[in-house]
């Protein structure tokens, strides 16, 4: 039986604003498992990006414990929790958050640059995923030279790079054309298919809707409350549990 | 090797960056070059300008003996030593049969700043060699142009021309000195010829070792030297006290000069047959202005730093916010940014100092001095280096990783 790889337990964030303490997220528990395409779906302001943050260890609850692969976020650094990000998730963000001064290939580089290996395995990877993401012709533009599709495909690349075991996207194809936006979803049920464990957050129901046989879970949020939860894809260890 | 990598990456990004970077390169390119020749400036007025800023000249009217100065010197080290760093004078001892002068420098009593010695030596004259080089040690000299010698060899009259690479050799018995020519001044000796009233052609600058060996040595003459009846006194420099920093505060320096020529003045009759010479000085607001231009300069180049650091923040801070997202570790999001926050700093100040060092070397043509390097090395990089890096490292880990989710 697979034990979970993300989990968080009775979960609430608030934020101090103009009108007091407002709660983002609010008594929110999900268990996420090896393999799993999670999507969190709500309307903007439902707390889905604070989710992401929370599963991601880039924020702490107020309440409650998050627990990241095996270890509680409570007792870890913001080092630790940085080379848990690094070697363990990877990230595709709505703008595709790209460097405009770098080129392509080094942007896919990018999450390897702290670490050790060697540059000219770095390239290697990079540019395998490049051809296979069909973009190595354009390995040498910025990012201000592509369209959104590309580019959002190459923040795909740089995602894969590390090889992580679970990749969160906040409103991934937001911003992109019909086409472009296919493309990107049918990278991320690969990468699911390939095994890895997909995060998604999104505001969109048409896209819900067409992943829907492909979903293990959909959280629906509300004014930072789950008021949903669907498992439209049952897993193995969700029979299991 | 991965600090190396993020650093080269920061610095290639700051590189990319072309229009703001290119403006901020020319705004550290202005105020390094403006500090470096602020500094040179002041610089050469505490080296070979320094009797323009701190010197009163006092040179006999007739022929004056080393032997007649003693008790006047010590009554104006008496009345004004609080306010002076030094006092030099000028000696001349006549060989040859009064065809050559040979003149020297040195120090009455202990001088506080016996390296102004040099600096003296090079400002009474020659202060513009047109070959060679100043001397640098002992038995070097450098003679006027047209130096010449007249001696009559088996019945013939000779004359002997001398130039760089040349050396003149003083024997009497068995003593031999050579002094090897190491420049050539165009120096009007003129008025060297009217204070010893000697009608000689033919001058050699040498340091005072050197004068002291040919006058005991050669010429045999019985010390103390300074006080000798043989040697004539040419000039008296009298170097009042003062930094930069005080002119601008306090006007020390311009002070202590009026105070000196004061006192001269009202005892002109006492220290005849001396009397001041008027040289080219440097005006108290000319001066002022350069030291306040310099720390104008500084304080530019540390805004400009500052500015360049929070722009850097401001601009990179959803690059910053998604490194850290993309696991970057704290150190190497510091590393980062710093290099690019140190390119454009580096670049600036390189190139600052380059231009600055050519335009004093060809346009002001003001001797090196590594003093003004040190201190622009200090004021204008490591100063706003520290400064940008303390600011950039910290507010770039004060930028959340979760703000790489935000919307633009």
């Amino acid at each position: 039986m697979s034990e979970p790889i993300i989990e968080a337990i009775k979960v609430t964030r608030e934020f101090s604003g103009k009108r007091g303490r407002v709660k983002a997220i609010e008594n929110f528990s999900l268990k996420i498992y090896p393999g799993d395409f999670i999507v969190i779906y709500g309307p903007s302001g439902a707390g889905k990006t604070t989710a992401l943050n929370l599963l991601a260890g880039m924020d702490r609850p107020t309440s409650g414990e998050i627990i990241l692969f095996r270890r509680n976020v409570k007792d870890l650094s913001e080092e630790d929790l940085a080379k848990i990000r690094r070697e363990k998730i990877g990230f595709i963000f709505q703008f595709f958050n790209l460097i405009n001064n770098l080129t392509v290939l080094e942007n896919v580089i990018i999450p390897l640059l702290p670490t050790d290996r060697s540059e000219t395995d770095m390239i290697a990877r990079a540019e395998e995923l490049l051809s296979e993401l069909k973009l190595i012709g354009k390995k040498n533009r910025f990012p201000t030279e592509l369209s959104g599709g590309e580019q959002q495909r190459v923040a795909v690349a740089r995602a894969l790079i590390t090889d992580p075991e679970v990749i969160m996207a906040d409103e991934p194809v937001a911003q992109l054309d019909e086409k472009s936006a296919e493309i990107v979803i049918s990278l991320l049920l690969r990468a699911n298919r390939e095994g890895k464990t997909i995060i998604l957050a999104t505001a969109n129901q048409a896209l819900v809707n067409k992943l829907k046989q492909n979903i293990s879970k959909i959280i629906t949020l509300e004014r930072g409350k789950i008021v949903s939860e669907e498992t439209p894809k049952a897993r193995k260890h969700s029979k299991q549990k | 090797m991965a600090y190396f990598r993020v650093l080269k990456k920061g610095f290639s990004l700051a590189i990319r960056a072309r229009g703001r970077s290119i403006i901020f390169v020319i705004l550290f390119i202005l105020a390094t070059t403006s500090t470096i020749l602020q500094l040179s400036r002041i610089y050469s007025y505490e080296t070979h300008d320094l009797l323009r800023l701190k010197g009163v000249v006092l040179e006999p009217h007739t022929p004056m003996r080393a032997d007649a100065i003693k008790e006047k010197l010590s009554r104006i080290v008496n009345d004004l030593g609080d306010i002076l760093s030094g006092i030099y004078i000028v000696y001349g001892l006549n060989l040859l049969d009064d065809q050559l002068l040979i003149i020297s420098v040195n120090a009455y009593g202990q001088p506080k700043f016996p390296e102004n010695i040099k600096w003296v030596v090079s400002e009474f004259k020659p202060t513009t060699l047109i070959q060679g080089r100043y001397i640098e040690n002992p038995r070097e000299g450098i003679v006027n142009k047209g130096f010449h010698l007249n001696f009559t060899a088996y019945g013939t009259p000779m004359t002997v021309h001398l130039t760089v690479g040349d050396s003149i050799v003083f024997q009497a018995g068995y003593e031999v000195l050579r002094v090897k020519i190491v420049g050539i001044t165009s120096s009007d000796i003129s008025g060297f010829k009217k204070v010893s009233g000697i009608p000689f052609e033919s001058v050699l600058f040498i340091d005072w070792s050197t004068f002291k060996e040919i006058a005991t040595d050669i010429k045999n003459l019985p010390g103390p030297i300074e006080e000798s009846p043989q040697v004539y006194v040419l000039r008296i420099i009298l170097v009042v006290k003062g930094s930069a920093l005080s002119a601008l505060l306090k006007g020390d320096i311009f002070n202590y000069r009026e105070r000196v020529k004061e006192y001269l003045d009202a005892n002109i009759h006492t220290l005849s047959p001396l009397s001041i010479v008027s040289v080219e000085e440097i005006i108290p607001s000319e001066y002022q202005s350069i030291v306040l231009l310099l720390i104008v300069s500084i304080i530019f180049q540390i805004i400009v730093a500052g500015i360049y650091a929070i722009l850097v923040i401001r601009l990179r801070r959803k690059d910053i916010a998604t490194l850290r997202a993309l696991g970057w570790e704290s150190k190497y999001v510091k590393v980062f940014v710093v290099g690019e926050f140190l390119s454009i700093l580096f670049i600036g100040f390189i190139l600052g100092i380059t231009i600055g060092a050519l335009y004093d070397a060809f346009i002001l043509r003001i001797p090196f001095n590594i003093i003004p390097y040190i201190i622009v090395l200090f004021s204008n990089l490591l100063l706003p280096m520290t400064i940008g890096i303390k600011y950039t490292s910290s507010a770039a880990l004060s930028i959340p990783p979760s703000e790489a989710f935000r919307r633009e």
